[in-house]
């Protein structure tokens, strides 16, 4: 394994150009992609320890690990990405578990602790779902003041199907209420 | 920042619990299941553990974890005597604030139809992923996730009335299937 400044001409997004690698399973909104490129350029650190993982495919490489990465990087403007290149002869499988691997995610956000610790941060702007939130997600005034005359709605959801619901509903609308509400048509 | 790349011992990482000043405790929960899965997935394939090490600031002579808190107690798990680490020297604590929330931050989804299509050879339950089918959220089938691996999570949401009542009505009386079929059409 080998990390190294490759320049972006040579990098291309996994569009199923490797035999036998489907394409990158991943999709995201405008919205998403202009956070991560706002992400990106506040914090470029975490783009230098955290860089696409690419293979090399003829005379350029494709991207294993962080395609939405390597898109916010090109539309950044950088002329040279960080990458990390994956032993050439990695058999096709192990790649397959990377690409997968590398964008799930176990364990869950401690939304206590990011409401009371953490909500100096705009999280949303972070990739983190604020839906459990409701001093950091309730819309309107910064008067911290607890907003007591809504009606709570509760949803009991697995944590797999709340994933599932965090994401649809990010790029729905950005507060889970007016998701919900445009989900369900009203 | 300088950064040097090095495998450490695992005695000499600390998770992070707050003892950085300036910086909170790991925002960041999980279960005795997610780090069995985790501990076996780091297993079965080591090389994206080598491309994304634990990152780490150094704290006396010892380093505290930015990012790969779970993946410590599953190293644990593993016994590991050494892990790869990204060692981040000379971070002010806002950068390394903005990292503890970023490296667990996710844009994007999965796009459910080419998982199910073209990477069926992975086994996605084990990685916690659920690939939503229609008939899953019929709502004679609710069970969608049966033997999930941790804790349920409560989705709380706040309307005012009348919205509320409109909600809840639309929503009946099996919230969850309500919810998640609509959502499967909302693309």
């Amino acid at each position: 394994m080998q990390i190294k400044k490759i320049n972006i001409a040579l990098i291309e997004p996994n569009n199923g150009q490797i035999p036998g690698l489907p394409k990158n399973p991943r999709s995201w909104s405008v919205k998403e992609m202009d956070k991560l490129k706002a992400s990106i350029q506040e914090t470029p650190e975490l783009a230098e320890v955290r860089p696409p993982i690419v293979i090399q495919n003829g005379t350029g490489f494709v991207v294993i690990g962080g395609n939405m990465r390597y898109f916010a990087l090109k539309e950044n403007g950088a002329a040279e990405v960080t990458c990390i290149i994956l032993p050439a002869d990695l058999p096709l499988s192990r790649l397959k578990e990377i690409a997968i691997k590398d964008n799930s995610q176990f364990g869950a956000w401690d939304y206590d602790a990011l409401a009371n610790e953490w909500g100096d941060y705009p999280l949303a702007d972070y990739g983190i779902p604020v839906y459990d939130m409701p001093e950091v997600s309730a819309p309107g005034d910064g008067n911290a003041k607890p907003v007591d005359d809504r009606v709570v709605i509760e949803i009991e959801l697995t944590p797999d199907e709340f994933h599932f619901v965090a994401d649809k509903l990010r790029q729905l609308a950005p507060t889970p209420e007016e998701a919900v509400i445009k989900a369900l048509g009203l | 920042m300088r950064i040097e790349s090095k495998r450490l011992p695992l005695s000499k990482l600390e998770q992070n619990t707050g003892q950085i000043e300036g910086l909170p405790a790991n925002p960041r929960t999980w279960t005795k299941g997610d780090i069995e899965r985790l501990a076996k997935s780091l297993k079965d394939t080591p090389e994206l553990f080598d491309a994304r090490p634990i990152l780490v600031v150094p704290q006396g002579d010892k380093f505290v974890i930015l990012g790969g808190n779970l993946r410590f107690d599953a190293c644990r798990h593993n016994k590991a005597k050494d892990v790869p680490c990204i060692i981040a020297h000379d971070l002010s604590v806002d950068k390394m604030a903005q990292i503890v929330l970023k490296d667990n931050g996710d844009f994007g989804s999965w796009n459910y139809a080419l998982l199910s299509e073209e990477w069926d050879d992975i086994d996605f339950k084990e990685l916690g992923i659920v690939i939503p089918k229609m008939e899953d959220f019929s709502g004679k089938n609710q069970e969608i996730n049966p033997g999930a691996f941790s804790e349920n999570i409560t989705l709380k949401l706040k309307y005012h009335e009348p919205m509320a009542s409109l909600v809840s009505l639309r929503l009946g009386e099996n919230k969850k299937a309500v919810l998640l079929a609509a959502l499967n059409y909302a693309d």
